[in-house]
């Protein structure tokens, strides 16, 4: 489905040319959840931007990005529009500044709608409300017509990720989106998108620090370091068998209850968080809501 | 958060704006004696329940003139904040969301502009266009752009790499759609006492015009223009200056207030 060949990102700048990200290759399956984990600049946050199209302007791409066969590169403006803006949507870290504080959540969420399709006001309405109803906010008609500061930080991202699946995007990129909520809030936004990964057969590209999640949540890992992948595989393999220093490093970095190696030690880490109940039987995300 | 305070710079303001704007209004369509009617006979009269501010040397009613000309002298700023509030949009808007080698040219230009003292840019200006109301209004816009279309670039550089500035641009919504429906309602709380402050810049920038003789033209009225007359009979006719001046003042402590007032509002929330 995404197809992602010899991706560079270098970063223009007084001092010359200084190169992020090194040409790294990787593709996604439909209805995959890729993590994708790494120090801090490692380059997790550029690698999706530039699929997302949304680099920084001092930023210089290579490579080529391929999703459902169309190469991104090669598209027009208008085709640009429908495939990257339609077909890849984003939800970002901060609950705060990842929406408009000036404009109603309904509209927000509808922005997509009023980009992408040719749907009348009430037809938007209906869809955002079911959207709304979809990322399990209670009481959608009064969400609706608030305004951002008028929710909780967990609401907040509810409605973010609203927004960004309204259009049924083939590809979600998620930049660390639970990091800025509280322990409770994170189990139930995973749970959340990885309902939403089965019910919609979305992939999601899922970069997180912590590797607890990622073991949750992902089919697959793929493992950064400056600007390299050094590891992919599924999540058994990498936190099982990591066969590089960088990945044991990491896996070592997590606090031992939440390392996750061993079926006791995985155990405990959720109960102690208690945000999911552990069930070796059934590797769905389960929480006490 | 939990408990209001008052906002009383807010409340103030609003209160003084309001009725020296209503008071304004209401000059458009009546003043008890036509601002312009000149009475050989009551030259000079003080203050009474005839001539509320007294008559001036040539017998015209000041309450009459004050409020024609605080009228004018609004007309004045009101314009010439717009014109520069408005292409000072345009302009800090397209620079500060595009950014680049535009951005480099238009910002050296405004500095440029910004680099003369404004009264004196203000002055060529007029020079080059003749004085009046509406080269007044030419004059004080063009001497405004530069620090509005500054403040709304920096405003849109702070906001384009917002989340929701990234969210809008990946759904490939147009970037007029997203300088205007996007960034722009986020900068209003700056804007509107940006606004505010310049229409105290306006007031003062008119009444220094008219004063040095070279702003509005008599007969006309403008409070610039009276101050400037009233001076030459500050001890024969005290009254005429002190209800010029106090107008003014009473303007501009409004807008003052009132920007004050946006400006904490803003960091409240
Ligand atoms: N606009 C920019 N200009 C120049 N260099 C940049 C820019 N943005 C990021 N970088 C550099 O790119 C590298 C990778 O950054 P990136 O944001 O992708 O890291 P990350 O893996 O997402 O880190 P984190 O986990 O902290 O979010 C960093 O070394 C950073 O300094
Ligand atoms: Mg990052």
């Amino acid at each position: 489905m995404l197809d992602v060949k010899d991706l560079v990102v270098c970063f223009r700048s007084k001092e010359g040319i200084h190169e992020v990200v090194h040409g790294i290759s990787f593709s996604m399956e439909d209805g995959e959840i890729l993590g994708l984990v790494g120090e801090s600049g490692s380059g997790k946050t550029q690698t999706v931007l530039a699929i997302a199209g949304l680099s920084p302007i001092n930023a210089v791409i290579g490579g080529t990005i391929t999703l459902n066969g169309q190469e991104l590169s090669l598209l027009s403006r208008h085709e640009m529009r429908t495939v990257q803006g339609r077909d890849i949507s984003m939800v970002f870290q901060e609950p705060m500044t990842s929406l408009n504080p000036t404009m109603r959540i309904g509209r927000q969420v509808e922005e997509a709608l009023r980009i992408h399709t040719k749907l009348s006001p009430e037809e938007r309405k209906a869809k955002a409300l079911q959207t709304l109803a979809d990322v399990e906010l209670p009481n959608p008609e009064a969400v609706y017509n608030k305004y951002p500061h008028e929710l909780s930080g967990g609401q907040r991202q509810r409605v973010m990720i609203a927004a960004a699946i309204i259009c049924d995007p083939k590809l979600l990129i998620a930049d660390e989106p639970t990091t800025a909520l509280d322990v409770t809030i994170q189990a139930q936004i995973l749970k959340l998108l990885k309902k939403l990964n089965k019910t919609m057969h979305m992939s999601i590209l899922f970069i997180s620090h912590d590797l607890g999640i990622i073991r949750r949540l992902c089919d697959n890992v793929m493992v950064l370091k400056s600007g390299d992948i050094v590891e992919r595989g599924s999540v058994d393999q990498i936190f099982n068998n990591p066969t590089e220093e960088y990945t044991k490093r990491l896996i070592a970095a997590i606090p031992s209850r939440k390392r996750g190696i061993t079926t006791d030690e995985h155990r405990s880490y959720y109960e102690y968080f208690g945000f999911l109940e552990y069930d070796d039987s059934d590797d769905e995300l389960e929480g006490p809501f | 958060m939990s408990y209001a305070k008052h906002n009383w710079y807010m409340i103030f303001g609003a209160v003084i704006t309001f009725v020296m704007v209503l008071l304004i209004v209401v000059g458009y369509f009546w003043t008890p004696y036509s601002p312009t009617a000149i009475c050989a006979a009551e030259r000079f009269d003080g203050p009474s329940f005839a001539h509320l501010f007294g008559t001036d040397n040539l017998g015209r009613d000041i309450f009459s003139r004050v409020l024609d000309g605080a009228g004018t002298t609004l007309f004045i700023s009101v314009s010439t904040v717009l014109i520069g509030l408005i292409t000072g949009i345009l302009i800090g808007g397209l620079t500060g969301y595009f950014g680049g080698w535009i951005d480099e040219v238009v910002m050296r230009m405004n500095d440029s502009l910004t680099a003369f003292p404004s009264m004196l840019l203000a002055l060529v200006i007029i020079g080059i266009l003749g004085p009046g109301t509406y080269n007044v209004i030419i004059a004080l816009g063009i001497m405004f752009i530069p620090s509005f279309a500054r403040m709304v670039r920096s405003e849109f550089v702070r906001c384009k790499n917002l989340d929701y500035v990234k969210s809008a641009r990946l759904m490939r919504a147009g970037p007029l759609r997203i300088i205007f429906l996007h960034i722009l309602p986020n900068t209003r709380s700056t804007l509107l006492s940006a606004v505010a402050i310049g229409f105290n810049n306006a007031v003062l920038a008119e009444a220094g015009l008219s004063y040095l003789g070279i702003g509005v033209m008599p007969p006309q009225a403008s409070l610039g223009r009276m101050l400037s007359e009233s001076q030459s009979y500050l001890f024969s006719a005290p009254w005429y200056s002190i209800s010029t001046g106090f107008t003014i003042i009473l303007l501009i402590l409004g807008f003052t207030l009132l920007g004050e007032g946006i400006r904490q509002q803003a960091g409240v929330d």
